[in-house]
């Protein structure tokens, strides 16, 4: 992208400005724009597109050669990471940058088991169930999600597996995502009514995960 | 950190998501903040889905405790509780589908301690590099699991002619469509092992779900890569298991070969028995002078463990192995040791009934399989006060 128009490039001046200004210091600044600018879209495209399945982690503790990350680029798009052809090129070269056999180890996080018991706190299924119209909450998920999560929500092309999922049965995370949204997800705070959230849930509630390939 | 996660965020990562922008991704968490706490133990690999090891200094027990117990996901932990856990036999005489309570009331209940290990512990340690989770020492543990045989369900549902493969299957369905199941398959030899356990308690408590309850298989000596969690279906076939996890995955050359060699699937067999290993678990950082115990655990998967020898200073001197001897399960050893000031390097290395003992380097392969090279311990000690 060595001729970006005018108009082109101060929009992307402006997405590093709205990306950019929290970046962490993971490498060595950008000396120009430019590498600014293919900076600050590999790292979107990085957490739009790879940390739909997994943690950033799982790829920056990752220390491999140009020739690995080549490799686990072709292995994680062939397994269902959506990244558009485009972008593919610019987030292997920020990858094969960013997290080389000669960039420092970062200390990991330390973390505390779950202590609950995993399961959903009392009648919480029993509650979110009784009352909700599956039939109704089924055709919210063919007119809303199935799109994106599959048929069976087993996943689909842009949308992660949601059978069986525990962020079914955490309110604070069934919320977030689905009224407010996150990365390429939008917000449905507008377009489902509690009533509406709820059949939805209480739907997707009792779906019981079959692997498709067995 | 992102919210469909398997792990609660911590207050800082919530922090870092509600600050927005690029800092939500979960982009490395630092430690040293004011909000850590003692009890944040297990050291992450990967949040989502959750990777996180033991540290070594846990080791010194016979027992792993279950909150500091290693967690491996491939998938993340399933919602369990949505309803009753039920786990289906199929392709036995007598297909059936069982709920948890029915296979321990009509079947023995067998308890016994054995290692659970992930066939890519040490990882971190092959040079040069290798892609996955990138472990060091700490992705293995000794537990007290409790359940049923594998065989008794097996022979009560009938088995036939005793041949084929016992396919598994957990609850943790793939992200993707395209992201291969994971299915795995264990020869039914193997699962006819009267150690072979499907296991509902680990350490006398129920088995917890990032640990793979309610039902997870217990297969004594073997990789954890068998030791299927959130089990949900087991099905007798002729073959193994299909896909990338059995087929591709979790497979090393029989013999080394050099970084880069192709390698013709023929040459490749399944990661199954552990080899021999030990780790020091104390001390593991700066001592004072004085008579210090040196301890650590060992383990191997054939055969038991015979012998620790700790080498300091490049003197190699026997270690006392002591605590409870089961095949499968690890021994703890200790040695004395009069520490004297200065720098002083640590060794510790095992050796097996079947005289396999710890190389310095294990044999370079691709996945980062089963590194068990002796490690080097750098230990300084104090002046006299």
């Amino acid at each position: 992208m060595r001729d970006l128009d005018g108009r082109r490039r101060w929009g992307l001046a402006l997405l590093v400005l709205l990306l950019g200004a929290a970046r962490p210091a993971l490498g060595q600044e950008p000396e120009d724009d430019e590498a600014a600018i293919q900076h600050a879209l590999a790292e979107r495209s990085f957490r739009e597109n790879c940390l739909i399945c997994h943690a950033a982690e799982m790829t920056t503790s990752q220390r491999l050669t140009a020739d690995q990350w080549k490799a686990e680029m072709t292995k994680m798009i062939g397994w269902g990471a959506p990244v558009p052809a485009e972008q593919a090129d610019g987030l292997t070269a920020w990858l094969i940058a960013e997290f080389g056999p000669d960039r420092p180890v970062e200390e990991p996080a330390r973390v505390e088991l779950d202590k609950s018991d995993g399961r959903p706190p009392g009648n919480l299924v029993a509650r979110l169930t009784a009352q909700a119209d599956l039939q109704r909450g089924e055709s919210l998920y063919r007119a809303n999600c199935a799109n994106c999560h599959g048929a069976d929500a087993q996943g689909g092309d842009l949308g992660p597996n949601l059978v069986e999922r525990p962020s079914l049965v955490r309110d604070a995370d069934w919320r977030s995502v689905v009224l407010v949204g996150r990365n390429r997800m939008p917000g449905y705070r507008q377009v489902l009514d509690d009533r509406q959230e709820a059949d939805l849930r209480a739907w997707l509630l009792g779906l019981t995960y079959r692997p498709r390939d067995r | 950190m992102d919210r469909f996660d398997d792990l609660r965020p911590s207050r800082r990562d919530w922090l870092a998501w509600s600050l927005g922008g690029l800092a939500a991704a979960g982009w490395t968490p630092r430690r040293g903040l004011a909000d850590e706490d003692a009890s944040r133990v297990l050291i992450v690999r990967n949040a989502r889905p959750l990777d996180a090891e033991t540290p070594v200094e846990v080791f010194q027990q016979y027992r792993t405790p279950n909150s500091q117990f290693f967690v491996r996901s491939h998938f993340g932990a399933p919602a369990v509780g949505l309803r009753p856990w039920t786990i289906e036999v199929g392709g036995v005489r007598r297909p059936r589908t069982f709920g948890i309570g029915e296979l321990q009331s009509q079947f023995p209940t067998v308890r016994r301690a054995a290692v659970l290990q992930c066939s890519g512990n040490g990882r971190s340690y092959f040079r040069p590099g290798v892609a996955g989770v990138a472990w060091e020492r700490g992705a293995v543990g000794n537990a007290e699991w409790e359940g049923v045989r594998l065989a008794d369900v097996l022979e009560h549902c009938g088995t036939g002619d005793g041949r084929g493969h016992v396919h598994l299957e957990g609850a943790d369905g793939p992200p993707m469509p395209r992201t291969p199941s994971w299915l795995r398959s264990i020869p039914l030899e193997r699962a006819l092992d009267p150690g072979t356990l499907i296991a509902f308690r680990m350490n006398g408590e129920p088995l917890p779900p990032l640990h793979g309850g309610p039902a997870r298989l217990v297969v004594p000596g073997w990789t954890g890569n068998h030791w299927m969690k959130w089990l949900r279906r087991i099905a007798l076939g002729e073959h193994e298991a299909d896909g990338f996890y059995q087929r591709t995955g979790y497979r090393m050359p029989r013999r080394p070969m050099p970084p880069g060699a192709t390698i013709p699937p023929d040459e490749l067999e399944p990661v199954t028995w552990l080899n021999v290993k030990s780790l020091i678990a104390s001390p593991t950082g700066p001592i004072e002078p004085g008579p210090l115990e040196i301890r650590g655990v060992a383990w191997t998967g054939r055969g038991r463990v015979a012998r620790v020898e700790v080498e300091i200073d490049g003197a190699w001197q026997p270690a006392e192995l002591h605590g409870p001897d089961q095949e499968g399960a690890w021994r703890l050893w200790r040695h004395t040791w009069q520490a004297t000031p200065g720098r002083h390097v640590l060794r510790a290395r095992a050796t097996d009934s079947l005289g396999q003992s710890q190389p310095d380097e294990t044999p370079w392969n691709k996945s980062g399989y089963l590194w068990n090279g002796i490690e080097s311990r750098t230990i300084e000690v104090a002046p006299h006060a």
